[in-house]
């Protein structure tokens, strides 16, 4: 039988799961050799730098997303009787307190190079004995650091939506988004090539403030999860439609007086419990067969408490 | 698609002259005068009875008779000229500096003409950079 003590995803989310965690790993090396091609070209360009740190902090959603799974994975024991599900959530929250984080400091960093009126340079090197302006290598490197990025988001979109894992989608979503921060750094070095020294910083001080955006909404996002609002679906964050589902579904028994529910997101999954007035006498076998029926109508749905009662609880 | 055509073409109209100077320094001192702050500092620079001699200077004649530039002195110690130099009141600062010279963050140093030295040149004057670097990489001599 299905419960608490089933973590496990159905068979086909499975490999939906190794796909994901096989593009995470991925991704880490294709961001690790950007970070390393960015920090070789980016001069004293802040757009440039501004563009690798965000590059640096791309990371954190893949490495958390590997340990969180690897932590998620892990039946309920002695210690953690309702499982490790919530790694998740804890995973996004401090991954969105980095983010957060980051930005204010690169809208700090970023906002004082305009002040000081910085003039970023951008000298020349010889390639295979032509002389080349650094700037065009460092658009080069931004377009490295984006399209790929840009592919592998789509990719893990759809598994991420699949999955219903938060990390994994707003990893993709960033990445899908990445041709943003790629093009203000790009307009920032055009900007300076053009003898417009405060474009660099404005480039910088615009993807600054795209980062705390996402900063704030993700870190939103995962208090609320922790703090059991009822389960959203990932893109709208609207009500999951699998909620009033299962409402209907237990009103709609014919031993069933009245019944009230309320689920919350444990990570990936939900867990719940649904209290009922039952029609007469009350018979325990139904109490089961409901419980059976729930836990078997959704893999999302990891745990329910059937709870009989009088009247209907205030929650 | 339509972004990458806007840069594409914003590349080919840049094309031509990229990269500039905020100002248009490098023009300006075409028709005026490239201003060349000098630090005594043997055996890249040595004063001999007033006159600045060594191979940094001979790099700057050469740059000035290529681009057709009139050049004026001015000699000072390091942390006076740097200051001319943040200021912009000076394009070239030449004194036997090392690629990781501690004014790094108050001025560009350029390519190594050598195996480790440099000028200084003001921050963002991209296109005076360009044009020194292009003299200094064409005759840069490595041991």
């Amino acid at each position: 039988m299905k419960g608490i003590a089933s973590f496990e995803l159905p068979e086909e989310l499975k490999k939906v799961l190794k796909e994901a965690i096989r593009l995470e790993w991925i991704t880490i090396f294709y961001l690790l050799s950007v970070i390393v091609v960015m920090f070789l070209t980016m001069g004293s360009s802040q757009a440039m730098k501004t563009a690798w740190l965000e590059d640096l902090l791309s990371l954190i959603p893949s490495i958390s997303f590997l340990i969180a799974t690897r932590i998620n994975k892990k039946p309920p024991d002695e210690k953690f009787r309702y499982g490790y599900h919530r790694v998740y959530s804890i995973a996004f929250l401090v991954g969105a307190s980095a983010l957060l984080g980051m930005g204010l400091f690169m809208i700090y960093d970023s906002s004082m190079s305009l002040i000081k009126l910085e003039h970023p340079s951008i000298g020349n090197k010889t390639f295979f004995g032509k002389q080349v302006w650094m700037g065009w290598v460092m658009i080069l490197a931004l377009v490295y650091s984006s399209i790929p990025a840009m592919i592998l988001g789509f990719k893990k979109l759809p598994k991420a939506k699949k999955l219903h894992n938060k990390i994994l989608y707003t990893d993709a979503e960033a990445q899908k988004a990445d041709y943003m921060t790629a093009f203000a750094a790009m307009a920032g070095i055009i900007g300076i090539g053009a003898g417009l020294w405060w474009a660099d910083s404005a480039a910088a001080l615009f993807i600054a403030l795209s980062v705390v955006k996402d900063g704030f909404k993700y870190i939103s996002t995962a208090v609320k999860d922790l703090m059991d609002r009822y389960p959203v679906t990932l893109k709208k964050q609207k009500k999951d439609p699998l909620i009033d589902e299962i409402e209907d579904l237990v009103l709609g028994l014919d031993w069933v007086e009245d019944a009230k529910i309320r689920f919350r997101e444990n990570g990936q999954v939900y867990v719940g419990e649904v209290a009922i007035i039952p029609k007469g006498k009350l018979i325990i076998e139904n109490l089961e067969k409901v419980n059976v029926m729930l836990l078997n109508y959704h893999w999302k749905i990891n745990d329910v408490s059937i709870i009989p009662v009088k009247e209907l609880p205030s929650w | 698609m339509k972004h990458v055509l806007v840069i594409a073409f914003i590349l080919v109209l840049a094309g031509c002259s990229f990269p500039k100077d905020p100002e248009n320094s490098f023009e300006k001192a075409k028709n005026d005068e490239l201003k060349i702050g000098i630090i005594e500092n043997p055996p890249f620079i040595t004063f001999i009875n007033g006159k600045a001699e060594g191979p940094e200077i001979e790099l700057i004649k050469g740059f000035a008779r290529e681009n057709n530039l009139k050049i004026s002195f001015t000699k000072g110690n390091e942390s006076g000229l740097i200051e001319e130099l943040q200021k912009y009141k000076l394009h070239i600062l030449s004194g036997g500096f090392e690629k990781g010279t501690i004014w790094k963050k108050e001025a560009t140093p350029t390519a190594p003409y050598d195996n480790s030295h440099v000028f200084l040149v003001p921050k963002g004057k991209n296109r005076l950079l360009q044009h020194l670097e292009t003299y200094i990489l064409k005759n840069q001599v490595k041991e």
